[in-house]
């Protein structure tokens, strides 16, 4: 059961976890179009509810992000309904993503109410075969419509644009890579882009074809290299490289990703949604364990698994993201949140990794684009240095 | 129990692996109405090991007296004693089938006789015990009783008449065999009015009341209070309690002749107590021991060392601990340029040192490695001096040497005749030479070959599984030393030699294992932050070379609210990775590394 327990979270993400079909490489929860049909507005519903109660209890939230999923697959009217029950005049930005296929001006009374500040939509790649054996729903011409639509309602609303791009897929070329990169700038010059290095998930279709030697994915060296050049890519064509994955232009970066990133509390409602909250000296998670028909049938608040952190977790979730943007970690606030002196529990670490990894400064540690490369490994070394447990007195 | 020693029948069970022995154990144990439902968690009573159940094998020798009420209206008292099951013990085996009169001789309905099988039959014959047959398993549907009973009258030589159906699973034919044991073994004979021989067959380290040993009376009577003394380690005791092995220990007053039992004395430490040693009294002793003792030596030499050089404490204490019940361990401080302070150990075999392994992994939870096994050579030195060496690092400057000798062993392997090709093949490539071949019928070979012990240590048994689909089974006796030609090889990480990857080779092989070391380091060693240069070599020559290449990319895509405690819970696992990496120099080498290094080469899979 799922209770604030004093706390007042500022971001709220909702989840949607409808899609007409699963692509080869979302390991994320969803279900396909049959599995859904006659749940869909008593999922809604519940939502909704828990959105006014949670709303009331925290006076509302200044970042929203409705993802999926696909949450084109709800109705504009029952996406308002969602977004009317959240709002607040607190409000500043309010992010909906939307699948190229299922996107249409049907939702633009979403952006005419300024329900919905910002578009995110996943363009994935602008190759018709490379989308195929991803199994994409939409297809190349989907994708130019509905780039040509979100440029639209930027220019009747002032929305703000984000797309999704893909890279490292199998069968696509650096060339095609950096292709994709140019397309998608020139044709929407949106202010945010998001570029993810495909992951194969374990479970998920792409795994299974890839562990069968059907599909061929990029070794690590290929991916580094391809990386390095579309991350100057983006640099040239004015994007500064925020976070891993992440690029905006000037006043474009997704604060409510930038909750995440700091460690900030976070609500998260819905079928497999996850919260951050924090009180007093407790953090925790929930994670919503429902699927979406238990999801629909459950009781409001019903379904949300609570686990404690310990300050040792909370301190390994905190390198875990903070280093993933290019703010790094402030020592002082380092200190001031977990009580501990940032450079006599990591300088020795930090001393053995390679100094083109990082910038460190007295008040700033702070991973450079080489680092980022290796980020996983560097978190871990560091993690490693946290005392267990970790004594806070 | 009974003071009447016709009313005793003393009795071994000898099987290859997974015939069925501890199953038919556990099955006596149930009839006799010790034991009454069966745990689901422990399905063989006897193997109280974890590992012994996991692997199906008995490394510890057990013993349990069973009542048993036969047709002719008597009592019986049933001595079991329970074997170890595997190669690396043999001894042991030997020790607890002298204290027996009677063998049971388990064959598997749909496996037949197996070459481990055999060598325990001759050794039951050897000592004059009587062999009832058991075909085992009748309730399988590929069981071919008929065959069997062939092989128990052609190879075995035995009366496939007196042969006892059972199946252990389902209780068919237990009646019948308890029968068997009454009427086909003799009771003991021996005498309580001769001196004291009490043979100790095995021994365990009880925390609360010391080390029990486990004996069999053949003359004279082991009593409560009476001065004794080991006559091999030549120790005197005074005995404070003795009794029956039940499901636990049952006191009594006195061990007879013919008795199988326990005795405790004021032994200290089991490597006190010597497998096959003779208890007699100090008044009135016993002119000479029981024969048949000899003082087990191991044969396979490698150190252990933490993972985490700050373990190294609990490693002690592990060890010790693992000596209380394993007399057969032996070990002694050691220390590594590489691993820092560690030990020395000896063991029976590959498998003995698999079990310590795990045993000090499980039952204490630590990360260990090992070093390269080795076996004992004898080096020969120009000045005329001999050496023993058995540790890589103390193999003298070659300029110095003048030969060298490595211990020989007689293989024994018995296989369907379709795999006699292969099996040749494989002999020969680990330096074998044919001494014999002999059709036991038209379907089976017996192949006969002598080998450097080295070459059957380490990576053998699982080729000759292999090669044979399963059906092959092997044993083996040391029969001396030979020369050969010995080098040491180095493995160097970066330039750096790691000295607990040395190893002794023969000359003709190092090329090929410094490749096949080199290939498994690589497969091993994760991506570092550095490239890392692997190396064999031969004194200053490198005989083989991989890279592993600086690690390139290594960064989640995604990472949002919804990813993180997943995120955190991989973290976790990877930190139990990264602590089970132990660093040489600035190298990170994981465990599975070392024991790669160990194990038997790709080719066989």
């Amino acid at each position: 059961m799922l209770t604030l327990g004093g706390c007042k979270p500022k971001s709220l993400y909702l989840h949607i976890p409808f899609c007409t079909t699963r692509c080869s490489y979302c390991s994320f929860y969803s279900e396909p179009e049959t599995n859904w049909k006659g749940f869909r507005e008593a999922y809604v519903s519940r939502l909704e509810q828990e959105i006014a109660v949670v709303v009331q209890e925290t006076g509302g939230f200044e970042t929203i992000f409705i993802g999926g999923g696909n949450p084109g697959s709800l109705t504009c009217e029952q996406l308002s309904r969602l977004l009317l029950a959240a709002r607040s005049t607190q409000c500043r930005e309010v992010t909906i993503e939307m699948n190229p296929d299922t996107f249409s001006e049907a939702f633009f009374p979403l952006f005419e109410q300024k329900l919905v500040t910002r578009l995110s939509m996943g363009i994935q790649s602008m190759d018709e075969e490379v989308l195929r054996q991803l199994g994409r729903n939409a297809t190349l011409e989907d994708n130019l419509q509905a780039i040509a639509l979100a440029k639209k309602a930027r220019e009747q609303y002032g929305i703000d644009l984000s797309f999704d791009v893909m890279a490292a897929l199998p069968g696509q070329t650096m060339q095609m890579a950096l292709q994709d990169i140019e397309t998608v700038v020139s044709l929407s010059e949106a202010g945010h882009i998001s570029l993810y290095c495909l992951t194969v998930e374990e479970g998920t279709e792409l795994a299974r074809n890839v562990s069968k030697r059907e599909v061929q994915v990029w070794d690590d060296d290929g991916q580094r290299e391809l990386l390095q050049s579309l991350w100057a890519r983006l640099g040239q064509l004015g994007y500064e490289h925020y976070e891993v994955s992440n690029f905006a232009r000037e006043g474009n970066v997704c604060n409510h990703n930038l909750v995440y990133w700091d460690l900030n509390t976070y609500l998260g409602l819905g079928s497999s949604a996850a919260s951050f909250l924090h009180s007093g000296n407790e953090s925790w998670h929930y994670s919503q364990n429902q699927d979406l028909k238990d999801f629909a049938e459950g009781a409001l608040f019903t379904g949300y698994d609570k686990e404690i952190l310990s300050s040792e977790q909370l301190m390994e979730e905190y390198l875990m993201m903070a280093l993933r943007t290019n703010r790094g970690i402030e020592k002082k606030h380092f200190s001031d949140r977990f009580l501990l002196d940032f450079d006599s529990l990591f300088s020795n670490t930090i001393a053995h990794l390679d100094p083109l990894w990082y910038n460190n400064t007295s008040h700033l540690f702070v991973l450079t684009e080489v680092g980022w490369m290796v980020l996983d490994e560097i978190v871990l070394r560091l993690c490693l240095q946290i005392p267990q447990p970790l004594d806070r007195h | 129990m009974p003071a009447d020693s016709t009313l005793t029948r003393n009795f071994c069970i000898i099987a290859h692996i997974d015939h069925g022995k501890s199953t038919l154990a556990d099955r006596f144990i149930e009839k006799a109405k010790l034991y009454v439902s069966r745990g689901p968690a422990q399905d063989q009573i006897l193997d109280t090991m974890d590992i012994e159940r996991e692997r199906g094998i008995t490394i510890k020798s057990q013993a349990v007296t069973i009542p048993y009420t036969a047709k002719d209206g008597k009592t019986y008292e049933l001595n079991l004693v329970d074997t170890p099951g595997h190669v690396d013990f043999s001894y042991e085996v030997s020790r607890a089938i002298s204290s027996c009169e009677g063998a049971l001789l388990v064959i598997d309905a749909s496996q037949g006789v197996e070459a481990q099988t055999l060598a325990n039959l001759y050794m039951a014959m050897e000592h004059n015990l009587t062999i009832i047959p058991v075909i085992n398993k009748i309730d399988l549907p590929s069981a071919d009783i008929d065959a069997c009973l062939h092989q128990i009258d052609h190879d075995l030589g035995l009366e496939p008449e007196e042969t006892v159906l059972v199946s252990a699973k389902t209780g068919a034919g237990v009646d019948e065999l308890f029968e068997a044991i009454v009427k086909q073994i003799n009771p003991p004979e021996g005498k309580d009015s001769l001196p004291l021989q009490a043979l100790i067959f095995d021994s365990h380290y009880d925390a609360y009341r010391g080390v029990i040993v486990h004996c069999r009376v053949f003359n004279g009577i082991l009593e409560v209070g009476s001065e004794v003394r080991f006559m091999h380690t030549d120790t005197p005791y005074k005995v404070e309690e003795v009794g029956f092995f039940q499901l636990g220990l049952v006191k009594t007053d006195a061990l007879h002749a013919g008795d199988v039992g326990y005795v405790i004395t004021g032994v200290k430490t089991i490597s006190d107590v010597r497998v096959g040693d003779t208890i007699t009294t100090v008044k009135n002793a016993a002119k000479n021991p029981l024969p048949g003792f000899k003082d087990v030596k191991p044969v396979v030499f490698s150190s252990i060392y933490p993972v985490d050089t700050n373990d190294y404490e609990e490693l002690v204490s592990a060890i010790e601990r693992l000596k209380l019940n394993d007399a057969s361990l032996i070990y002694e401080k050691d220390s590594s340029a590489a691993l820092g302070f560690g030990f020395r150990c000896g063991f029976l075999g590959m498998l003995h040192l698999e079990v310590v392994q795990e045993r000090i992994e499980r039952e204490f939870g630590l990360s260990i490695v090992f070093t390269s096994p080795s076996v004992k050579y004898i080096v020969h030195m120009k000045n005329g001096d001999v050496i023993n060496i058995d540790n890589p690092l103390e193999y003298p400057d070659p300029m110095r040497v003048e030969y060298a000798e490595e211990p020989f062993i007689q293989a024994n392997i018995i296989t369907p005749s379709q795999f006699v090709g292969s099996l040749i093949t494989l002999c020969m490539e680990k330096r074998g030479v044919q001494v014999g071949m002999n059709y036991l019928d038209e379907k089976r070979v017996e192949l006969l070959y002598e080998m450097p012990l080295s070459e059957v240590l380490f990576e053998f048994y699982d080729r000759m599984k292999s090669v044979s689909r399963g059906y092959a089974s092997f044993d083996y006796q040391l029969i001396g030393y030979k020369r050969t030609d010995l080098v040491r090889m180095d493995i160097l990480v970066n330039g750096e030699p790691v000295d607990a990857l040395s190893q002794l080779v023969f000359r003709g092989s190092s090329q090929l294992r410094g490749k096949q070391v080199c290939e498994r380091l690589k497969g091993e060693i994760p991506r570092q932050q550095y490239k890392i240069a692997i190396q064999a070599a031969i004194g200053g020559t490198i005989v083989s070379r991989e890279t592993i290449n600086a690690f390139r990319k290594d960064v989640t895509a995604k990472c949002y609210g919804g990813d993180i405690s997943r995120k955190r819970k991989l973290l976790e696992k990877q930190k139990e990775g990264k602590k089970r990496m132990k660093m040489v120099g600035n190298v990170e080498i994981p465990q599975s590394a070392f024991l790669a290094v160990l194990k038997s080469d790709d080719s066989s899979k």
